[in-house]
Order: structure tokens, then sequence, then C-alpha cells
């Protein structure tokens, strides 16, 4: 900081203007205090000189009292010179009654003027009329009268001398204060001081800077205050900085483990387009002998209805008639109901690797009327049974003979279900549970309501709210894609439908799916 | 050689008879011109061998053994003091002058004084002249001899002195407050007991503000407010007392001569103190009287 500027600084602070208060305060007081006792002085000064004049006069009456009745012009004479040789005496007058001077002296001349006092002497110095009356002394005779002049030059010159003393001690005097107040207020303001350079260091920064505390003034307590402040503002900052560091490596943690998961997320979407590949080499592969196997179910329907005429005659005349150990009559619907299995079955071979290549492809099905969802809910359980993990599982099915159809896809909704189901059965313990689904109408809400429920683990509440997220998923490290729920609930929002959870952890979860009679928005 | 030595011897024995060898044994209280013309004056008449002693000189004066020593045919005593110191000689002859004593030489026989007061008949005639029909003064009871011949005087001429008596001089203010109202006069008297400048001006105070004459033993006085006095020749009171010496070394006893009272007087009178009390200056003028310069 340059002089200039601590000068400045100087010139604002508390400290500058209370001096300058109490220098001028001090200075106004001195003035007017050392005006008043100079005049007062000086009047005393003047009043002593007459007094003084008054005294000599009346001291001369009394020794002239004497003389003059005797008219002993040499005593005269002598008390006039006498009186004369006072200091500031310049003139001397003794007359007799009759107004003759009988002595005097002139002692200089004045030089800046005089102060006469005069005083008639009479045979009686002091007493008044009454007091004639009382001690019977006669009355009074007139014997003269004493002059006396003083020279108030040196009055004057007194009179300056003391003013200038007087002032001089009123400087020194003044000086002395300030002196004594400069120090008072260095010593007053220090603590005061001492506060605000703390609080500028702390406003540059500097927390950890701690104020003085002396004595136990305003300017203490309030240091002591703002060092409790910068501590416990110091101890916030030093927690916020641990909290950032925690929160950073919590955010570290997390993304690692996000990190982790879009990884597994990555391989698993990876997975499955691979798996879409393979569905799509498989449904070649398998469409190729299954329509072989179709083809020649139907051949072999047609052998058999071509066949059955002759079969029937060979069984009139062999009525112990039998094929592969069944009788004929039986043998004959075995055959029938075989040959329509294989066709059927090598439909449903051909609509599930459809439905796979579809799935894998993407493709988006276009909505029908009359989808019966028990034959959906059918379905979804044949897919089930066919994955044949979940032995230990039984599953039950409880369907509303008098569903409703609704419009919309088949096969996506038969996809909800599935996933519906293999979350139920993946929920179930390793020994074994209960999964139940059932279908049932709401006309009060004209929706058709199919609910799966299961005994398993339940869902944590905190999981509850993520269900739908992409990706998230408790069994990502089993083979989980966390996508299931997802598309689940994207499908069924397409059906202008929804679906609600309800589960206990340890007790098991319910799962409603609801859909609506009649899809607005969607053209048949 | 032996001549020589003679003659030596016989004037170391004769200078001691050389050295007393004094008629008059001259004791004055101090040096003063006064004293000198009373001296001149005693000279004038007759020319005596004489030693001086001025007491102011000694710090004490053992007169009596110097008289026993250098055997005056007489003393002469010059002032008050000294008059007092001669009373203590008995054999020796002792002229007084210039001593304000009041009272009778009496014993002892060997002192005659040439009195400084006039005759009281003087004084009866001057407080006449100023119309003063009772007079006051203060005395010691020392004076009651002076006091009552002057009484006497004064009755003869019909005016009552009223006596007051003070043992010292600080009681001279009570005692002249005694008198206001009762006298119309104040008569000042040459009483050692009494006689102080503080006393003078007891008397010239008491006399301004009674409005009072004022007559004193004293001319010198007058300048002090004194109305009048009688003012005495010096140089004659030396020329009385060297006549009354001769007397007595011509043979005649002390105590076969009188006091004697001053022979050349002079009445003085202050004028401004006459006017300020209103009183006539003819009446002192018939007298004699001059004013006092």
């Amino acid at each position: 900081m340059s002089p200039l500027q601590r000068l400045s600084r100087f010139r604002s602070s508390f400290r500058f203007r209370l001096f300058i208060i109490f220098t001028l305060g001090t200075a106004l007081i001195t003035s007017i205090l050392t005006s008043a006792y100079i005049i007062r002085e000086k009047n005393e000064f003047r009043e002593h000189t007459t007094e003084r004049a008054r005294l000599l006069v009346a001291v001369l009456a009394g020794n002239a009292r004497l003389p003059l009745f005797g008219n002993d012009r040499a005593l005269l004479q002598r008390l006039a010179e006498e009186t004369a040789q006072q200091p500031d005496v310049t003139e001397v007058h003794i007359t007799n009654s009759d107004g003759v001077a009988v002595a005097e002296m002139h002692h200089g001349a004045a030089v800046s003027g005089t102060i006469t006092e005069s005083l008639k002497i009479t045979s009686h110095a002091d007493e008044s009329p009454s007091q004639l009356a009382m001690t019977g002394n006669k009355g009074p005779i007139s014997l003269g009268e004493v002059r006396v002049s003083l020279d108030t030059s040196r009055l004057n010159s007194s009179i300056r001398k003391m003013t200038v003393s007087i002032a001089l001690y009123a400087a020194v005097f003044w000086l002395i204060i300030i002196t004594i107040s400069y120090l008072g207020l260095n010593r007053l303001t220090r603590s005061y001081r001492r506060l605000m350079e703390g609080l500028a260091a702390m406003r540059a920064g500097n927390l950890g800077i701690r104020i003085p505390v002396e004595g136990s003034d305003e300017p203490s307590q309030a240091a002591r205050s703002v060092n409790e402040l910068a501590e416990a503002l110091q101890q916030r900052e030093a927690d916020n900085k641990l909290l950032q560091e925690k929160l950073i490596s919590a955010m570290r943690i997390r993304v690692q483990e996000e990190k982790q998961q879009i990884m597994a997320k990555l391989i698993q979407t990876n997975r499955m387009t691979s798996l879409g590949l393979l569905v799509s080499s498989m449904a070649h592969e398998i469409n190729n002998p299954n329509g072989s196997i179709r083809l020649d179910g139907n051949f072999l329907g047609k052998m058999l209805r071509d066949m059955v005429p002759s079969l029937e005659g060979i069984a009139r005349e062999d009525s112990d008639f039998r094929i592969c150990g069944m009788r004929f009559d039986d043998a004959r619907e075995e055959l029938f109901r075989a040959q329509e299995n294989i066709i059927n079955n090598t439909d449903r071979i051909e609509s599930v690797i459809k439905d796979l290549r579809a799935y894998s492809l993407g493709a988006n099905k276009p909505y029908v009327p009359d989808i019966d969802l028990n034959r959906v809910v059918s379905g979804a359980l044949t897919i089930i049974r066919a994955h044949g993990h979940f032995t230990n599982a039984t599953i039950s099915a409880d369907l509303s003979p008098v569903l409703p159809t609704i419009n919309g896809s088949r096969h996506q909704l038969e996809q909800i279900v599935v996933n519906l189901l293999l979350n139920a059965l993946q929920s179930l313990p390793a020994h074994g549970g209960k999964v139940s689904v059932s279908s049932t109408p709401a006309p009060e809400t004209d929706e058709i309501i199919i609910t799966i429920r299961d005994t398993g683990v339940g869902i944590p509440p905190e999981h509850i709210a993520r269900l739908y997220e992409p990706f998230f998923s408790t069994r990502l490290e089993t083979g989980g894609s966390g996508l299931g729920l997802y598309i689940s609930n994207f499908i069924i929002g397409e059906h202008s439908g929804r679906l609600e959870f309800e589960s206990e952890v340890g007790v098991g979860t319910t799962v409603a799916m609801h859909l609506p009679l009649s899809l607005p928005g969607h053209s048949v | 050689m032996r001549i020589l030595l003679y003659i030596i011897t016989c004037l170391i024995l004769v200078m001691p008879s050389l050295a007393g060898a004094y008629d008059v044994l001259v004791v004055q209280d101090q040096r003063s011109p006064t004293y000198d013309a009373i001296l001149q004056g005693f000279r004038s008449v007759r020319q005596l061998k004489e030693r001086v002693i001025v007491m102011q000189d000694y710090a004490e004066n053992d007169l009596l053994r110097i008289t026993r020593e250098d055997h005056p045919a007489l003393v002469l005593a010059v002032g008050g003091r000294a008059l007092i110191e001669a009373r203590k000689l008995h054999q020796t002859p002792v002229v007084s002058v210039f001593s304000y004593a009041i009272q009778q030489s009496g014993p002892p026989s060997n002192l005659v004084q040439v009195k400084m007061l006039m005759p009281a008949e003087r004084f009866a005639a001057l407080f006449r002249a100023l119309g003063a029909k009772r007079v006051g003064t203060v005395l010691t009871p020392m004076s009651s001899g002076f006091a009552a011949e002057a009484t006497e005087a004064f009755r003869k001429a019909g005016i009552r002195l009223v006596v007051r008596e003070a043992m010292k001089p600080g009681n001279v203010p009570k005692q002249l407050e005694a008198l206001k109202s009762t006298v119309d006069a104040l008569w000042l008297l040459p009483d050692p007991g009494i006689v102080t400048s503080e006393s003078v001006e007891a008397f010239a105070l008491f006399s301004m503000q009674q409005r009072l004459p004022w007559v004193s033993f004293s001319d010198a006085h007058l300048k002090k407010g004194a109305t009048a006095a009688f003012g005495i020749d010096i140089f004659d009171m030396g020329r009385q007392a060297a006549e009354t010496a001769g007397s007595i070394m011509a043979g005649v006893k002390p105590a076969d001569l009188e006091d004697i009272h001053p022979r050349k007087t002079r009445l003085r009178f202050n004028h401004p103190v006459l006017e300020h009390l209103g009183l006539s200056v003819e009446p002192l003028r018939q007298l004699g009287g001059s004013t006092a310069e």
C-alpha cells in the first residue's frame, strides 16, 4: 500500500474522525475558556489597578489627614513623594480644603493612559453620620483632597504578557490534550481496528485468521463473535469439502456402476442382436423342415382319409382289427388327431418362428379385432411351459369363459404376458412356488384385467418406481436385460392400457394388466 | 639616663590626673543640632573644662563610677535619659536641661532643672484666649504634684483642669475617649510616661475629630495639628544652665537653688488649624503669638 493510499485510508478511518472531532472540540472549548479567562483576567487586572489606585489614595488620605489638619506641607510633600515612588504612579496631588495644592508630584508622563482616583479627606475617616451621632463625635471637617493617577501602560503590557502566556498555556494544554486523546483513541480503537483488519482478512478469504480479543468492550465482543462465526464457517467449509469429496467419490462409484450396467446392457443388446440373427437363421432352418413336416402331415392326412374306407372295410371284416395294439376305431381317431396335431404344431412352429423373427426384427404388427385374451394367455403359458426351466413352479390359470374380445396385437399382448410370467417365475425361490394367471372382465370400467400372482421374493419399495426404467434389472448378472417391463409398459401403453403392481417383500407380487375394451385411435 | 627614666615615670604617674582634670561632665542623650545648640549656649556663658559623654554611643553608662573616678565639679545632663542617669548621683551637683520631666526636682538635693515647660499660669492664659472653660489632660500618677499645682493655677484663671491618669502611653486613647464631651480644649504636657509619637498622634486625632483646640508643650507639635504651643529658645536654655552651673561652682548649694523655667519663649499657633476649628486668631496675637511657619 502506498503512503498516499495509507493516508487516504487513515483519513477515512473511524479513529481519525474521532480524533478530528475531539481535536476540534477541545480546540473550540479551549479557545472559549481561554478567551473567557483572558477577558476575566483583563477585567481583574483593570479592577486590580483601579483598586490599587483607590488603596493608594486611601492610604495617602489616611496619612495626609493629620498633616493636612496641621498644615504640615513638608510632610505632605514627603507623603506625595513616597506615594509617587510606588510603581505606575504618575501624579500625586494633595489639596487643602480651599483647593490649594499643598503637595504634588509628577512622575513622568503617561504613555497609554491613566487611571485616576481621588478622595476627599475629612477629619473623620470612616465614620458615617449615624456613627457620628452614636459616638458623639462632632461633624467632620473637610480637610482637602488627594488624587493619584496611575499609568496603565504597565497594566496594558501585563495584560499583553498575560494574554500571550495564557494563550501559550492553552496551546500547550491543547497539544497535551490532543496527544493524550490520540494515544487514548489509539488505545481505545485498537480492538476496533483489529476487528476491521480481521474482517478485511476474512473478506479476502482467510477464514483461518483469528482477531485478537482484548477486554470486554463492544468491538472485543464483536471480535469474539466474528471469531466464532469464522470458526463455524471454517468448520462448515471443511464439512462441505469433505461432503464434496464424498459426493465426488460416490459419483465416481455410481458412474462406475452405471458404466458397468451400461456395458452389461450393451452386451445384452449385442447378445439380443446376435439372438435376432440366430433366430432369423434358425427360422430359416426350422421353417424348411417344418414346412416339410406340414406337407407330410397334410399328405398323411390325405392318405389317411383315402385309407380310412379301406381300413374300415378291413375292420368290418375283422372285428379285432388293431393298429399299433389299438382297436381300429380308437386308432382311426388317434391317427386323425395325431395328423391334426402335426398340422397344428407345424402351424404353431411357423407362427412362433414368425413371431421370433418379427420380434427380433422389430416388425410392427397391425392391430386386429376380436383378440381373445384367453387365447393370448394360453399361448403365453404354452411358451413358458415349452421353456422348460421352471419345473419346480406350479402354474395355474383361471380364465373367464365370458371374456369379451378386444382390438390389438395378439403377439404383442402375448409378449407382455410372457414377460410378466417370466418375471413371476424368476422371482420364485429355488425350491419352487406358485404362479397363477386369471382373466376377468371389468364392465364397470370397460376393461379386461389379466392378473398374474406369484409367491416370489417380492419387489422392494425403492424398486417399484424404477420398474419401467430401461435396462433396470436386478438380474442383469443372470441374464436379465432390463427391457422386459420397459417394452411391456410401452406395448400396453400403445393399447391404452396400464400395468399395476402390488408387491410385498417375502410374500409375493401381483401384476394387474388393464386393457380397455375399445381401443381409441386405432382403426382395424 | 637615670634622669630621663625619672622624668618618664613622673609623666606616667601624672597623666591620669591630667586626663581627669575637667570641671563639667556633660552627659547628653544623643547627637543632634538641638543638643549642640544647648551646649553652645552653655559654653557661651562660661568656658569650662568639660568631658562629653553621648549615651547613644554606649551600651551601658555607669555615670556613678565615672564621677567617682573623675571627680567633676558639675554634671550637666542634657535630655531626659541623661536626667534619669544623673538622678543616680547624690554627691556631684547636677544641672538638668532639655528634659521634659514635669516632676519637681525634689530629692536628690544636688539636682537643679532648667525646665522646658512654661509656668501653668502662662498656659492658663493661653487657654483663656482660646475660650476654653474646661481643659483636659492625661498624666501619669507620678505627675500628680504638678497636676495639683496646675489645677490650682487654672482654677485661679477660671478654668477647670480635668486630669485623667494613664499608666502608660497605650492608655492615652482610652483616657482621651473618656474626656469626650467633657472638655473644650486639650493640653499635652511633657510627662515622660505619656509622651510618645503615638500618644501625640492620639491627641491630634482626638483634637481633630472632636474639633477641640490642642495646646502642646512643644512647638514641634504644631505641624502635627497642635493649635498652639510655646516655642523655647534652646540657646538661651543653655545659657540658663551655664548661669546655674556658675552659681553652683561659685559655692551655692544646689538645694538652695529653685528649678527655673525657660527665659525666652514665644507663643506660636497653627493658623489653618484655628481656621478648621473656627477659632479667632486675634486673642492669640494679643498674647504675642505668631503663626508657625
